[in-house]
């Protein structure tokens, strides 16, 4: 634990990137870089929830984004039969993906390894065919489109119509704080701690009285719950919900943010978030070619820096003469107090 | 009544019997050594006890409560703790960490209370972080508290397991080997170790190779055989034993 | 009648193209135990070797083939060097994602080569309609048949009689005896890669006449072909073969009779079905589920 005194430095940190996030529309003029954060932000919240499942309690699933889709599925289809208000379908969609996944942990999460794997990439490419076939459902592959814009309504004070791209930015900010609190608290709670414990070492995990199954479904439905209300989101942002949502591609997408940025750690997640969506397009490299390049990063993150972009600076941070002086001030604080 | 009473335990792996209809009991505040030849079925014998193996046959009862087909967790709940024989711990949290790993689960908060981080998870928190400091004291570890374990020496190792086993005051101990492969002075420390906690009232039972270790500080040793139980009594007894010595050394 | 049968021979035709994935993974789950996520799109790659051989170079139909088996089998081994043995000794999860990355660097650069749109490759074969017993059969299916068949019935020799074939079989059977025994685990390894891929290029050559080819045929042939492993058994070499005829002929019914939709479906459903018939691993033994 780190004592309260070198906490400002943190504290003080995420005050001032906070208020740059704010303040980024404001600066920006180009619309389609705005466009570009909103997805940055999109992806940062999928890979967090995905990291809490991968990277925490070591579970690879191959059906993280089926929870996304399925989530975006439910915004779209509630909002254009029924017309349900925005904030009705973000938690209606993130409920329908945790049910999902809470039906499918029950079988799923009995396998053992590789076999849990394959089982869930299995379960994604049924529920990928149910989008492209039940077309009275879905709309297949013409999607389901016209989905309304939000409106957040709040007693007769708030009134807010989102519209314009910058509306959509700062309700994707307040979206994706709240599921950096949520993970945030997961992480560093004594959850978190369960939930490294079963990753490190099941057997021993058992033996310190881990109810294995109940930590790995919570980790699971939670993950499922945050994929799914992103993914409802993503339908009222987009307008529309596609079979792509749910695609084997997304999956490999957020393996590489995850693996290249610095798996079960939050920073190197979002590292990695920001790494695929926002600096290919910000340096205008043509898609095909980014994933080529991110393949090649895949495959040298895994072999050459196990813990990723992330461990990779902070390394380099440590050996700055700032950071050392920081650190040791923090080390005679810790000393006095 | 026993704290521990193993009656007809049997386990069986592809026709070949690992463990045969062997019956054990431990009474509270004794000091108890498992002794025998490798793949005699120490091991195996308690893995069903805590339940990492399902037997084919017999009783296991803990304090009256018959936990035979309980899940590992559950056992590990009821305050019966154990060790590997691997060296396992937790190689990325650190040192205090993995002691805390030992006595979380133990307090009974639920998730969503650890979520909230209400006031009772933080005074629990407070509480186990305070035994953890202490444990670090007994076995000699509080300068490597914020090392992650995996930088530790294999001595070191044990010792951590050791101390994490300890973490929530288990009724009843179960070691595997808990001083092989370290030096002589390690090992010394592990004795005494064993020996302050089982005056202090702790109950132990433990598996060990190193004769000198079983013969100094035991009351009771028990000789598994091939699975089956050939000998029990005090050090003295089992040293003029001939069937022991025969199984243990084969001469 | 005449329906069924042509269903039956399009079952089979489909069948065997997942065969020669399956039996690739298979003999690499064997021999190194690694599950290969990319297998599929070496399928892909051996397809455009041949077109390349036949279309782009106007080779004559039997030398592209060979010209095709034999790049495969050295690409095979090279992917082997580049991409597996350097992580050979990790954890799977590590196999299955270095092997993903492996897939989509595949699929996007030769999408960045070739583009995305689907390609034929027709051959004077696949034109010409044969009537046997008075079904009207395309030789090219024929061909397939028969030439894919021959080049298992040459796996199954190698892996019995040859020394490095049953070096293949005993590894995949017993890996730490076979380490002690002194068999070298790193080329086996590498000889496994290039066998399975020099197949790949030959069934790829094969049929591609009959199908499109593009950058991103692989990946669902890789699922399928786990569906084929994991019900033949994993790392059954002719467990796998059976279990992707079955499917494939599975499929190509259901597709004739009842609905294409969910063809794909059920394959998975099945594999899902075996796996969880299967919850202590696949390899069913120990305690290490893989």
């Amino acid at each position: 634990m780190t004592s309260a005194r070198n906490l400002w430095i943190p504290a003080a940190l995420s005050v001032a990137l906070l208020m740059v996030l704010i303040g980024l529309p404001l600066v920006i003029e180009n619309r389609y870089l705005v466009h570009i954060l909103i997805m940055t932000g999109v992806y940062c919240a999928l890979a967090l929830s995905y990291d809490l499942v991968v990277g925490h309690v070591g579970l690879l699933s191959l059906a993280h984004p089926t929870f996304f889709g399925v989530g975006a599925y439910a915004a779209a289809i509630l909002s254009t039969r029924v017309a349900s208000p925005f904030l009705v379908n973000l938690v209606v969609a993130g409920f329908v993906a945790a049910g999902l996944a809470s039906v499918v942990s029950f079988p799923f999460l009995r396998l053992a390894g590789a076999s849990f794997a394959i089982g869930t990439l299995g379960f994604a490419l049924i529920i990928q065919l149910v989008a492209n076939n039940e077309v009275w459902l879905t709309g297949g592959t013409d999607c389901t489109i016209g989905v309304a814009r939000p409106r957040l309504t709040l007693g007769p004070w708030i009134d807010w119509r989102v519209s314009s791209v910058s509306d959509y930015y700062y309700l994707m900010l307040i979206i994706l704080l709240l599921v950096v609190v949520l993970c945030w608290r997961l992480t560093t709670s004594r959850v978190g701690r369960t939930f490294i414990s079963i990753r490190e070492d099941e057997i021993l995990a058992m033996a310190s009285g881990v109810n294995l199954l109940k930590y790995k479904t919570f980790a699971f439905v939670v993950g499922a719950f945050i994929a799914g209300s992103v993914g409802a989101y993503y339908a009222h942002y987009s307008t529309l919900a596609c079979p792509e949502a749910l695609s084997s591609y997304m999956t490999i997408a957020l393996l590489i943010m995850l693996f290249v940025g610095g798996v079960g750690r939050m920073r190197g997640v979002v590292l990695g978030a920001i790494m695929f969506t926002f600096v290919p397009e910000f340096l205008r490299i043509a898609p095909t070619l980014r994933m080529v390049i991110y393949g090649v990063l895949l495959l040298l993150a895994i072999r050459y820096m196990p813990e990723g972009l992330d461990g990779v600076v902070t390394k380099w941070w440590r050996k700055l003469p700032l950071a050392r002086t920081l650190a040791s001030s923090g080390e005679n604080n810790q000393k006095a107090g | 009544m026993a704290l521990l009473d193993v009656r007809g335990l049997t386990k069986k792996f592809l026709g070949l019997t690992a463990v045969d209809n062997v019956d054990i009991t431990i009474e509270t505040g004794e000091l108890v050594s498992l002794i025998g030849p490798n793949g005699s079925g120490k091991t195996t014998l308690f893995n069903c006890v805590t339940g990492f193996l399902e037997a084919d046959a017999g009783h296991v009862h803990y304090r009256d409560r018959d936990i035979t087909k309980r899940a590992p967790y559950e056992i590990a709940l009821l305050g019966l703790s154990r060790t590997f024989q691997q060296a396992r711990i937790y190689r990325r949290l650190s040192v205090v960490e993995n002691l805390l790993m030992g006595i979380q689960q133990h307090q009974g908060e639920s998730i969503l209370e650890r979520v909230l981080l209400t006031r009772k998870v933080r005074r629990l928190e407070q509480e186990a972080t305070e035994r953890a400091e202490e444990l670090m004291d007994f076995v000699g570890l509080t300068h490597l508290r914020d090392q992650p374990a995996g930088n530790l020496s294999y001595g070191q190792y044990k010792l951590l397991i050791f101390a994490t086993a300890l973490m929530p005051d288990p009724d009843l101990l179960l070691l595997d080997e808990p001083a092989a492969a370290i030096n002589p002075t390690m090992i010394n420390r592990m004795k005494e170790h064993m020996v302050d906690l089982n005056r202090a009232g702790k109950t132990i039972f433990f598996i060990e190779h190193n004769m000198e270790v079983v013969m100094d500080i035991c009351e009771r040793i028990i000789v598994l055989d091939a699975g089956r139980k050939i000998a029990e009594g005090p050090p003295d007894s089992i040293r003029n034993n001939e069937r022991c010595m025969e199984a243990y050394f084969g001469r | 009648m005449e329906t069924f049968v042509e269903q039956l021979l399009n079952g089979l035709t489909l069948g065997l193209m997942y065969a020669s994935v399956a039996v690739g993974q298979a003999l690499i789950f064997g021999v190194a135990r690694l599950i290969n996520f990319a297998h599929g799109d070496l399928f892909m790659v051996g397809a455009y070797v041949f077109f390349v051989a036949y279309s782009v170079l106007g080779l004559p139909y039997p030398v592209a083939i060979c010209v095709s088996a034999v790049v495969m089998f050295g690409f095979g081994g090279l992917f082997e060097r580049v991409i597996v043995r350097p992580i050979l000794d990790r954890p799977w999860h590590v196999h299955l994602v270095a092997t993903l990355g492996a897939s989509i660097i595949l699929i996007s650069a030769f999408t960045l080569m070739w583009g995305s749109t689907a390609k034929q490759v027709p051959t004077s074969y696949s034109a010409t309609i044969l009537q046997v017993a008075g079904f009207r059969v395309s030789l090219q299916r024929i061909i397939v048949v028969v030439v894919t068949l021959l080049s298992f019935l040459a796996l199954h020799l190698f892996l019995q009689k040859t020394k490095t074939g049953k070096a293949m079989k005993a590894m995949s059977q017993n890996r730490e005896a076979c380490a002690v025994v002194g068999v070298d685990v790193r080329r086996l390894s590498t000889l496994t890669f290039a066998i399975s891929c020099g197949l790949l290029g030959l069934a790829a050559s094969l049929v591609s006449p009959l199908f499109t080819i593009s950058p991103t045929m692989g990946m669902g042939l890789t699922f399928k072909a786990f569906a084929a492993v994991i019900m033949g058994g994993f790392g059954q070499v002719n467990g796998a073969i059976y279990g992707a005829i079955i499917l494939g002929v599975t499929e190509a019914l259901t597709a004739g009779y009842i609905s294409s939709a969910y063809t794909d479906a059920m394959a998975f459903a099945m594999m899902i079905l075996v796996l969880l018939l299967r919850p202590q691993g696949l390899l069913g033994r120990g305690k290490v589920g893989i």
